[in-house]
């Protein structure tokens, strides 16, 4: 027991020794890396900073968070940050266990496990994101094309926003986004609610943000002028939604094709550390240490990888 | 599990909930600076830190030119971020850090490689400005489309073509924020937006300063799109019909060369480490049974 005393004494120490250093290093900052004028008259006045998206908005680190939890049924909504570091604690303690258990890691090496739980959690709440997003994309030329004859008939915008979107996938994002926030939103606050509600599309889609910006215009202007104008841009803009399903389609088909990667090469590695002629290598730091190591690798690799493909499309 | 490896478990749990708890204790502690205090700091502080005000006077000196980073630094800028840097402050920050590495070699007799490191850390805050600066520049591209589509729009509806593009200007993104300088440098000035005769107009000099072929021959399209008059609209939506075929055409080619683009990647993040985990069991085992 006195052992271990020690021990977590030193851990304590480390960790005090820690906190001094982030302290010097603060210090140090103020004086290397001065702070910006706008940061300056803000502390000078004590003012807060106002979040730019707040997190009732769609694209709010908070949204994401509640969105990644949908998907499980688990309503995370007030307690996002909470749910979050749970989910990082929870997949990390997960991966641990499957690097012990299934791999035949030790319990120490296993604990590289909580890193790779980390960046797993970390990637389901922004893979949710962009899925949404991308199933939002896929609607758009649906709702445009319904949209711009709809206005010829019912001239009151928010009208026939409401009435078209009734002909989109039943509970599927974009049908409720512009239900919870164009139609609620414009009803609360007239057209006003044009300008919070175009920076929001901007975040989900740039499509969705130039055809918000165009509804806009039309709610604002009015007439058949517009209307006429409006049928003119979304002809214009269903062809580049056409060309961005189909980038989607091959980000998805690309995506799949590294999970299958993943799942092989995890399959290689059970087999090999299970191996009875590995038995006396496993117990080799070097050989846990790339263990350890090549499972944080490859899950650092699938969200790295996934965002480039986003990026590509 | 034997005692050892039980303890140091524990041992590793209980300094990782330590620093949570630390860390946590520490993101909560709110204090407010007296008046005093703050006045002071808000008189005495500078814009910009040592690096960017004296990496340039440094590089002079040193006789090296930065003016490639001049317009990937513009890039980012663009977009918002590294706003205080200079090209001397990127310069001085690479430095900075290969200068650490260095001692780090002399210090612990490092072998002859890690000089490459030392050259990857100098270069490693250009990388990041650049990273940043093509993010920027894919997301105008990307924002062509849709932007011409939404002048053609207004221009079909009967404005100017000079209204169109500050209508186009309020859209959110990088692509509106360089419409919306160009704007509102051409209201402050005496000169047109379009050009007329000999003079450029404010657009296409504006534009061209980011140097992207995208843009300039945007800002060209648009600058020939006003001399139009009534046949300006119609143009207009050709225009935007190119560019939306043009992204198109680039999705398409970008998913044909999908496969190639991630071989690098595939490779680094999994074929290597893959290969690491065969081999090294194996070559441990072999070399303890001839041991």
């Amino acid at each position: 027991m006195s052992e271990l005393l020690i021990k977590l004494v030193v851990v304590l120490g480390c960790i005090a020794a820690a906190y001094l250093a982030f302290l010097l290093g603060e210090k140090l900052s103020e004086v290397i890396l001065s702070p910006r004028i706008t940061s300056r008259v803000k502390d000078m006045v004590g003012a807060r900073d106002t979040r730019k998206v707040l997190a009732s908005q769609w694209g709010s680190p908070e949204f994401k968070i509640r969105l990644a939890f949908s998907k499980y049924r688990i309503n995370v909504s007030g307690h996002e940050n909470l749910a979050l570091n749970l989910a990082r604690l929870g997949m990390g303690l997960v991966v641990s266990l499957a690097l012990w258990l299934v791999v035949g890691l030790p319990p120490t090496a296993s604990l590289a496990g909580m890193i790779g739980g980390l960046l797993i959690a970390n990637l389901m709440a922004t893979s949710g994101w962009a899925e949404m997003c991308g199933a939002i994309e896929r609607e758009i030329p649906i709702f445009l094309s319904g949209f711009t004859s709809t206005i010829q008939v019912n001239p009151n915008v928010l009208q026939a926003v409401e009435e078209e979107s009734g002909v989109l996938e039943v509970g599927g994002p974009l049908q409720k986004w512009l239900r919870e926030r164009f139609v609620r939103l414009g009803q609360e606050q007239g057209v006003s609610a044009m300008e919070e509600l175009i920076l929001e599309a901007f975040r989900i889609s740039n499509s969705l943000g130039a055809m918000v910006f165009l509804i806009g215009r039309l709610w604002r202007t009015g007439g058949m002028e517009w209307a006429r104008s409006f049928a003119l841009a979304s002809t214009n803009l269903e062809g580049v939604m056409e060309a961005r399903i189909m980038g989607l389609a091959a980000s998805n088909a690309a995506k799949g094709a590294v999970k299958v990667i993943i799942g092989v090469t995890l399959v290689v590695v059970v087999i090999l550390s299970r191996n009875p002629l590995f038995t006396s290598a496993m117990n080799n730091p070097l050989v846990q240490l790339v263990y350890g190591g090549t499972s944080i690798i490859m899950i650092f690799g699938y969200g790295y990888m996934s965002k480039m493909i986003d990026k590509l499309i | 599990m034997d005692n050892i490896q039980l303890q140091r478990f524990l041992v590793i749990l209980l300094a990782a909930i330590a620093s949570w708890v630390v860390y946590y204790i520490v993101g909560n502690i709110a204090y407010e600076k007296s008046a005093v205090i703050r006045v002071r700091q808000m008189i005495a502080g500078r814009t910009s830190t040592i690096f960017d005000r004296d990496g340039q006077k440094v590089a002079a000196k040193l006789g090296i030119s930065l003016k490639s980073w001049e317009n990937t630094l513009f890039w980012a800028q663009t977009g918002g971020s590294y706003l205080n840097w200079t090209v001397g402050g990127i310069f001085a920050r690479g430095l900075l850090l290969a200068s650490g590495v260095v001692i780090a070699i002399f210090l612990f007799s490092l072998p002859i490689f890690a000089w490459l490191l030392a050259l990857i850390m100098f270069f490693l805050p250009s990388l990041q400005i650049r990273a940043t600066a093509d993010l920027i520049r894919k997301q105008v591209r990307r924002l062509l489309p849709e932007t011409a589509t939404v002048i053609a729009a207004e221009m079909d509806a009967g404005s100017t073509a000079g209204q169109a593009i500050e209508r186009a200007a309020e859209l959110p993104g990088p692509l509106g924020k360089i419409l919306s300088d160009a704007v509102s440098q051409a209201r402050q000035s005496n000169r047109g937006m379009f050009s007329r005769g000999q003079s450029t107009g404010i657009l296409v000099e504006k534009l061209e300063e980011h140097r992207l072929n995208e843009l300039n021959r945007f800002a060209m399209q648009l600058d020939r799109v006003a001399a139009k008059g009534v046949d300006a609209p119609r143009i207009m939506i050709e225009i935007a019909r190119g560019l939306a075929r043009e992204y198109r055409s680039h999705v398409q080619q970008t998913a044909a060369n999908m496969d190639t683009e991630l071989l690098m990647p595939m490779t680094l993040f999994f074929f290597l480490p893959f290969m690491i985990v065969v081999l090294v069991p194996l070559v441990i085992t072999i070399s303890s049974a001839f041991s």
